[in-house]
């Protein structure tokens, strides 16, 4: 390490979070609106028991709306109606994956040639923002369903129900890994591992040569 | 830090090996995270008691001249406030991404040793500092501690570490160009 490598590293790096800071301050729907919609394709692939799900950004909140199904039949024969569900979420830990992600693109080295990177920074950071956003939906739609919806009801004693179940217990499980794994820095470890993923890009050949 | 790849980017590995020393990192950084989860009841009288709790409480002290600061095995605590250090507060969650990070890139041993060393050193010194400055937020602003806490803080220490692996890559040199044909 010597000073004439880090200085450069930290001033792009300080640069690089005042502007992307500003800008993520300034224009917050710029970033959670695409984002947002990008949660909602991830979450139906995850975990298609959230239908119609609805993400819109609203200054520095999210508004997430949703129905949950279940393939379940309660007591009565007639299967469990849908639970729609609305919830309010802050965009900031959304935002700070963005900004972690250009800061760390920004200090990796380069002129002109590094720019052209950016979208796909953009594009990586805007799919881990995504799968983060997504987590956070399934955790506070399953947490619903467990602690105060499926209590209410009353069940038929059906294979199809304890499968479901079943179903919903791994779901919770691996769910509430990913967010502790998120709290504990992983968000924003994404973030970081987007900056760099342009390490991972081979070289752009020089212009004029085959 | 000086050579560049015709893209740019810093000469730290080639492009495969670089992809999969991401995918490694994750799962390293992952990995060790879920065991550092399930072992804290554990390592707690060490790592929030001894190496957070004592150093931040004389750093306190110094900053908050005529103020008693009481140790408490997991908390700080003045007249008036008391901040709880829970799990994640002993700065090891950016440790252990500095670690699996020296671990999965290509360094030379002895450099990942130093490495280890010295990011220790950053690491915990930056966290004594977190722990310390939340401490003054809580006290005077109370109404900034969680963006402090969740959002600007965090994400220093991700980036503090960020630059320290990107630092700790030495420049390498310039191959000089080969004459003839490799076949």
């Amino acid at each position: 390490m010597n000073s004439k490598s880090i200085h450069p590293l930290i001033l792009r790096s300080l640069a690089a979070a005042l502007l992307a800071g500003l800008l993520l301050v300034a224009w917050p729907a710029a970033w959670l609106a695409p984002v947002g919609r990008l949660a909602g394709a991830v979450t139906q692939r995850l975990y298609p028991s959230i239908d119609n799900l609805f993400v819109r950004p609203n200054g520095f909140r999210l508004e997430i709306a949703g129905d949950i199904r279940l393939g379940m039949i309660l007591a009565d024969g007639s299967a469990l109606p849908a639970l729609p569900g609305t919830w309010s979420k802050h965009g900031g830990q959304t935002l700070v994956v963005a900004l972690v992600a250009l800061v760390a693109w920004a200090m990796l080295p380069g002129g002109r040639r590094h720019w052209r990177t950016l979208p796909v920074v953009l594009g990586a950071a805007a799919l881990a923002a995504a799968f983060v956003l997504s987590i956070e939906i399934q955790q506070t739609a399953l947490q619903v369903l467990g602690h105060e919806w499926l209590p209410r009801q009353v069940f038929a004693d059906a294979p199809a129900n304890h499968a479901a179940f079943t179903q919903l217990q791994r779901a919770f499980g691996t769910t509430r890994w990913i967010q502790s794994f998120h709290d504990a820095g992983g968000r924003l470890f994404y973030g970081l591992l987007a900056g760099w993923i342009v390490l991972a890009l081979p070289a752009a050949p020089p212009r004029g040569k085959n | 830090m000086n050579a560049r790849r015709p893209n740019g980017s810093p000469r730290i590995g080639r492009p495969g090996r670089m992809a999969l020393a991401l995918v490694l990192w994750l799962a390293l950084f992952a990995g060790s995270t879920l065991l550092y989860n399930l072992t804290f009841h554990r390592t707690s009288p060490v790592l929030v008691r001894w190496l957070q709790v004592a150093p931040s409480a004389v750093l306190l002290e110094w900053t908050l001249p005529g103020v008693a600061v009481t140790r408490l095995p997991t908390a700080l605590r003045i007249p008036g406030l008391e901040v709880q250090l829970l799990r994640g507060c002993d700065g090891m969650e950016a440790w252990l991404m500095l670690m699996s990070a020296l671990l999965v890139f290509p360094f030379p041993w002895r450099r990942r040793l130093l490495g280890v060393l010295w990011g220790s050193l950053l690491v915990f010194g930056l966290n004594l500092l977190r722990i310390a400055s939340l401490f003054h937020v809580a006290l005077r602003r109370p109404d900034w501690f969680e963006i402090a806490h969740g959002v600007l803080w965090q994400s220093a220490m991700v980036i503090a570490v960020a630059a320290f692996i990107l630092a700790w890559f030495r420049p390498a040199p310039e191959t000089p160009a080969r004459t003839g044909d490799a076949a």
